[in-house]
């Protein structure tokens, strides 16, 4: 009998223990994305066990309604894991509602991600609500085939790359494709590159602090400069959405494009058009000639969560020197992570080369000028889509820039009324 | 129990499915909009009640006042444009196809073709047909009558009229339709009588044609009226939640869409409150028209 007890005693522990072990080795996380480029780092991941215990369901959303697929999801729990995009304001709404959890409450350390990059998931208070996860490079980005077939050298100055423009013209190419459709591209891609290019970073910082206003013949020549692109860009730029424009230029019909070096990734589908399509970088050549290094977003956690170890476990990774050799090998953009990394591939390289002459602010995502409504992002989305129809000239878009930030007393409104 | 008891209990429990989907579908949500009215609510966590703030915001703030009026001077633009193309043109084919002629029958099939179709399919036929290097550009194009491609899909001129053009053709099946059951109804004996007794062609039109086919007018009228009050299928499809260029195609179910669900990260959501306070004005300027017709009709 005692012999019997015993058994059934050590078959039950041993059973309990597999239990466990089995239930510690099977906890998934359910990960929601609208980047489809990281599919494959997570596939990796899962595939060679690299966060002990934990598997990371991959889900991409479509961009187009993620956040309201996120909110109505997070009603009834929501993904343990979500990508989160940049911005205070954009984290704001999650933070109000008590749906995410910050890092210093989470436990992890961000202290091996960029300072640089660090804006992508943190909030108007200072805190950090999330592991970033990539620099994206935003520059001008060409078509190198369409570039050779014209037979000139990189343009070092403005002049040089307008004539660029007007050579692509005479070739029959469109020389700047221009996705004016769409307004998260005008006012997070397309203007900040701009900027970057035409107006030096003290200038640009100056905007910020309200020491400078738009209405400061430094903004609105830029603007002009723009306007003055016009027959050298896309037929109808306000009504050219994003797809067209890539599909543009990977295609050969346009020379360059304004945008995220994530269109230059293995999952892009401009290689679906053109498989030898062959991406270039470059900076608009103005005075201060540089590119923009755009922190994308974040891995927030769910506060509701049941799962906030292995939560704990999956962000603490992504911070890792593995994850950001992993990030930069699967989805070839730039990772948030610091190390030293080995990179094969001669695009991603490129970029990382690129982004070695980024501007030192980025106007779209600082919180002095996006705090109330109508925010920086939506005032150039509106007025550059008047500019690029030629509804508005460049003093009238950027006076109306300038009323709509005084409208709600952003930091320069006594300065420049 | 009496026979009156009786019947008057039978009544009720006819009416009683009917009140039960109303109130289920109708009274229900109606109600949980004027809940959700006074509260902010981002639609993640709890609802914080704020009392009439949402109506204040809309109706007081300059900005979002102006945001809304533009929407709504731009929705009776868009709605002004196809219930006058779908009753004028709606009512000569439909009159047409009343005349015993060949082939009545497919025509008929040929015009109530595009009414079955998805919103999102006729969206993406309009921008094939009108892109910039589409087949109208092109063919305008290679007969030398414009040097550039018509900016038909992100002009602010021209975008939400050509949204209204072709909600129009979308919609013009069932305004033919409804007016066609309508005029079969017209008593030719009685216009034959008025002409016997001496009325012109445009007498007899309009003091016997015309007093027929006025329910199914109206009845086109507030659905269309509805319809294009509440969706904004064509502005979300191709302008996008920011109804650009400029704001240009917002009508209020984008303006709507917008409040509730943002239109990108530097263009956030207001939450479901405030959008809850757009429906229920978009409800009371709607309401009164499209009752004050349904009772013209109810009379009739």
């Amino acid at each position: 009998m005692r012999l019997l007890k015993t058994t059934l005693a050590v078959a039950t522990a041993a059973a309990s223990l597999a239990t466990a072990t089995t239930a510690m080795a099977n906890t998934t996380v359910e990960f929601w994305t609208f980047r489809p480029q990281e599919e494959a780092l997570w596939n990796r991941v899962n595939q060679e066990n690299l966060i002990p215990g934990v598997t990371v369901n991959f889900n991409r959303i479509s961009n187009d309604d993620y956040e309201a697929r996120l909110r109505i999801a997070l009603q009834r729990g929501g993904p343990d894991i979500f990508s989160g995009k940049v911005g205070a304001q954009w984290l704001a709404q999650f933070i109000a509602a008590d749906a995410i959890v910050s890092m210093e409450e989470l436990g992890v350390d961000l202290s091996n991600i960029l300072p640089g990059a660090l804006a992508g998931g943190q909030a108007a208070d200072g805190q950090f609500y999330g592991v970033p996860f990539a620099v994206q490079l935003q520059s001008i980005i060409y078509n190198t085939d369409a570039f050779e077939s014209l037979g000139l050298a990189h343009p070092t100055n403005i002049d040089e790359f307008e004539a660029l423009l007007r050579a692509a013209d005479a070739a029959g190419m469109e020389g700047l494709a221009v996705a004016g459709q769409a307004g998260w591209y005008l006012n997070q891609v397309f203007n900040e590159v701009i900027m970057a290019g035409l107006v030096a970073d003290a200038d640009q910082q100056a905007f910020v602090d309200g020491t400078k206003c738009f209405t400061d013949p430094v903004f609105v020549s830029a603007l002009e400069r723009v306007a003055s692109w016009g027959p050298y860009m896309s037929a109808n730029p306000t009504a050219t959405n994003y797809d067209p424009m890539r599909t543009a230029v990977a295609s050969g019909d346009a020379l360059m494009m304004i945008d995220g070096a994530w269109s230059t990734g293995p999952a892009s589908p401009m290689y679906e058009i053109n498989p030898d399509f062959y991406p270039g970088f470059m900076a608009v050549p103005g005075v201060n000639g540089k590119v923009v290094a755009h922190p994308d977003g974040a891995y927030l956690a769910n506060a509701r969560s049941e799962k906030l170890d292995a939560v704990r476990q999956v962000l603490e990774f992504t911070t890792t020197e593995t994850f950001g050799q992993l990030f930069l090998e699967e989805v070839t953009e730039p990772t948030a992570v610091q190390g030293e990394f080995v990179v094969e591939n001669d695009i991603t390289n490129a970029v990382m080369a690129a982004l070695a002459n980024a501007a030192s602010i980025e106007p779209f995502i600082q919180p002095a000028l996006n705090a109330d409504t109508p925010n920086y992002g939506e005032l150039i989305a509106q007025q550059m889509q008047r500019l690029l129809a030629g509804n508005a000239t460049a003093a009238e878009a950027a006076a109306a820039v300038q009323a709509g930030l005084n409208s709600w007393g952003y930091v320069g409104a006594a300065n420049c009324r | 129990m009496s026979y009156k008891s009786l019947e008057k209990t039978q009544l009720w429990l006819m009416l009683l499915p009917g009140v039960i989907l109303y109130a289920i579908f109708n009274f229900g949500p109606l109600v949980g909009l004027l809940y959700m009215s006074v509260h902010e609510w981002s639609g993640i966590g709890g609802m914080t009640f704020v009392g009439l703030d949402n109506f204040r915001l809309i109706l007081l703030d300059d900005f979002y006042r102006a945001g809304f009026l533009k929407a709504l001077w731009q929705n009776i633009y868009f709605f002004a444009i196809i219930i006058t193309s779908l009753l004028v043109i709606g009512t000569f084919i439909a009159l047409m196809l009343s005349f015993k002629v060949y082939g009545r029958k497919q025509y008929q099939i040929l015009y109530f073709l595009p009414y079955p179709l998805a919103g999102a399919a006729v969206a993406y036929l309009m921008m094939l047909i009108f892109d910039t290097n589409g087949p109208v550009n092109s063919t305008l194009l290679s007969w030398g009558w414009i040097d550039r491609p018509v900016n038909f899909m992100g002009s602010e001129d021209i975008t939400l009229m050509m949204y209204a053009f072709f909600m129009s053709w979308y919609r013009m099946g069932f305004a033919i339709v409804m007016i066609l059951a309508a005029i079969v109804a017209v008593r030719t004996d009685l216009v034959e009588a008025a002409f016997l007794d001496g009325a012109k062609r445009w007498q007899a039109i309009r003091h016997i044609v015309f007093p027929v086919l006025m329910p199914a007018f109206v009845v086109v009228f507030i659905i269309i009226l509805v319809d294009t009050f509440n969706n904004a299928d064509f502005t979300l499809l191709i302008s996008e939640a920011q109804a650009g260029p400029n704001r240009s195609t917002d009508i209020l179910g984008s303006y709507l869409y917008r409040s509730a669900f943002g239109a990108g990260p530097q263009d956030l959501a207001l939450g479901y409150g405030v959008a809850s306070v757009i429906g229920l004005l978009t409800a009371i300027i709607i309401a009164p028209v499209a009752a004050l017709g349904a009772m013209r009709n109810i009379k009739k």
